[in-house]
């Protein structure tokens, strides 16, 4: 497929009786952010460390830039890697890592512009071991994108990190991506995933359940009618198709579908017909939050059963 | 390649003079060794040599075993337990440019702590400077080498940082003993003789000793004085040395390829 810079297609990998990730297929296109979000155990570290190289695919082909990642050669000049989790040389400051960094990355960044990219300049000469948790991911992803690469993987980027810098950590990936960098990312917090990436695959038990544009998945779960009634008026005989679920809650009425415009017109009818006015309207698609927690649950459901 | 290795090289080498465990236990620890143990023990003659080389050969050997060998295993198990490996191989670095790194500045420290040795030998206990420097060299280099090879091979059967002593200690050991350091060579049982024979830490201060006295002291035991040999002579008879010493190099470069591991050990 022209354009994609990561091919994956029947990627499995098994520890023994333990299949981890049992045969998904996907592609990241060039310039994109893509998402790789799924519950914890779901395979998605696994599937990104044989991506980086890390790990060898059981079964399956994997192609990045058109190579084999488990070749790590042709490839590593052109990767930037923030693991889940990796050490650095606490006696070192932050400066010092840059810089010892910077001898084995082709075309880096100065030291300056690093630390400033990830707002670590106030820090540059503060010793890794005193630094917070927080601080020490900045640093990380300062030295994955030292030289600038084609290819950035974040694995869990903001897990750990305050408001102000998730937000610093999203704004740096969006700049990224402007630049034209293509990014693999997994996170735990839906809304970043959401409002970085321009496609999604969601895992479940090794398998990718759902996957497409944001716009695509996100259609594909159940969106949201609220309203509330005014007093004295019951929910009698407003139109709940047989899939759609309604929950009331004093006055308050939450109608789930998969259909909230259409839904959302007929309750507007039911009201007229009635003489109702409805306050409090409400119409939405589902959040990706939503759209995760349903295959989740679903997952969850079928080990009960 | 070679860019990559200097360029792990002067990491590592940072990261040696920062740690002070390192610097106190590796470095100095040989050297304050030697600077002792002369002035504590009673001078005289040690299988045709005198004491003081028998203790700076042993001391070299010693130095060598700590920083060859302790110091890489603990780098290595402590970098891989952190997951600084792992961090480095998501790098541009190549994998024998990590090892190489490790290796350069456990060789460029080696070296130094011989210069040191040799000078509080000659200017502190008296005794000449080695007849055949380049042999002295050359062995305490393929003896680091050697050393290093093993250290990369074991830690990947270390589990986790606070074991690696379970390694160390015996293998200083077997260094401070075998070396003549702390027992004669001829007064070592046949057996004993026989098992020294085959393993590095003999054949290391063989070289060591043939370096400094410029006498072939290769497989060499009891009171008599060996005779003198030039500088390519002292490379020739150390043949059976050089064989142990490539063949350990060889087999823990194989060990080192199946055992090493780069991500953590769990459980």
């Amino acid at each position: 497929m022209s354009g994609a810079v990561i091919e994956v297609e029947g990627l499995r990998k098994r520890y023994g009786a333990f299949t981890a990730v049992d045969g998904i297929s996907f592609d990241v296109r060039h310039g994109e952010v893509f998402a790789l979000l799924g519950t914890n155990g779901a395979g998605k570290t696994t599937t990104i460390e044989i991506l980086e190289g890390y790990l060898r695919a059981t079964e399956g082909t994997v192609r990045v830039f058109g190579h084999d990642p488990a070749e790590r050669g042709a490839l590593r000049s052109r990767m930037g890697v923030v693991l889940q989790e990796s050490g650095l040389y606490g006696e070192l400051s932050a400066a010092e890592t840059v810089t010892a960094w910077r001898r084995f990355t082709s075309d880096a960044r100065p030291v300056a512009e690093a630390l400033e990219m990830v707002g670590l300049t106030g820090q540059a000469g503060t010793r890794v071991k005193r630094m917070s948790g927080g601080e020490r991911r900045k640093l990380d992803i300062a030295l994955a994108t030292l030289g600038r690469p084609d290819l950035l993987f974040l694995d869990e980027p903001t897990t750990g990190l305050d408001a102000e810098a998730r937000r610093r950590v999203r704004d740096l990936v969006r700049e990224l991506s402007a630049q034209g960098m293509t990014v693999v990312l997994t996170t735990h917090y839906l809304e970043e995933a959401q409002e970085l990436a321009a496609r999604v695959a969601i895992m479940d038990k090794g398998r990718i359940v759902t996957q497409g544009t944001m716009a695509e998945v996100l259609g594909r779960g159940s969106g949201r009618v609220a309203f509330e009634l005014p007093a004295g008026a019951g929910p009698e005989g407003l139109p709940v198709g047989g899939d759609d679920t309604l929950t009331v809650t004093g006055r308050r009425c939450v109608i789930v579908t998969a259909e909230p415009e259409a839904v959302a017109h007929a309750v507007l009818g039911w009201a007229h017909t009635k003489g109702l006015r409805l306050s409090g309207l409400d119409v939405r698609q589902a959040t990706l939050e939503e759209v995760f927690l349903d295959i989740a649950d679903r997952g969850a459901r079928e080990v009960r059963t | 390649m070679t860019a990559y290795t200097l360029s792990h090289f002067r990491l590592t080498q940072t990261l040696f003079w920062r740690t002070p465990v390192s610097v106190g236990i590796a470095l100095c620890f040989p050297i304050v060794f030697g600077g002792l143990m002369p002035a504590v023990l009673p001078g005289g003659v040690r299988d045709g040599a005198p004491v003081e080389v028998a203790v700076m050969t042993g001391v070299i050997v010693m130095g060598m075993a700590t920083l060859g060998f302790m110091t890489l295993v603990e780098s290595f198990v402590m970098r891989r337990q952190m997951l600084v490996l792992k961090r480095l191989r998501g790098t541009e670095l190549p994998d024998l440019a990590i090892f190489g790194g490790e290796i350069l500045t456990v060789a460029a420290i080696g070296l130094f702590q011989l210069a040191a040795i040799v000078a509080l030998a000659r200017f502190v206990h008296g005794v000449a400077l080695p007849a055949n420097p380049a042999l002295l060299v050359v062995t305490v280099l393929l003896g680091l080498a050697v050393f290093a090879a093993m250290a990369i091979a074991v830690s990947g059967r270390i589990p986790a940082q606070g074991a690696t002593v379970v390694v160390s200690l015996p293998f200083l050991l077997l260094a401070i003993g075998l070396s003549g350091f702390a027992y004669p060579v001829s007064e070592f049982p046949g057996w004993l003789r026989a098992v020294s024979a085959v393993l590095p830490f003999g054949r290391v201060a063989e070289g060591v000793t043939t370096a400094y006295l410029g006498r072939d002291y290769v497989g060499h035991a009891g009171a008599g004085v060996p005779p003198e040999i030039g500088t390519l002579d002292g490379f020739l008879v150390m043949w059976p040395g050089w064989l142990v010493l490539l063949a350990w190099l060889a087999l823990s470069l194989l060990a080192a390829k199946r055992w090493f591991k780069w991500e953590p050990r769990r459980g």
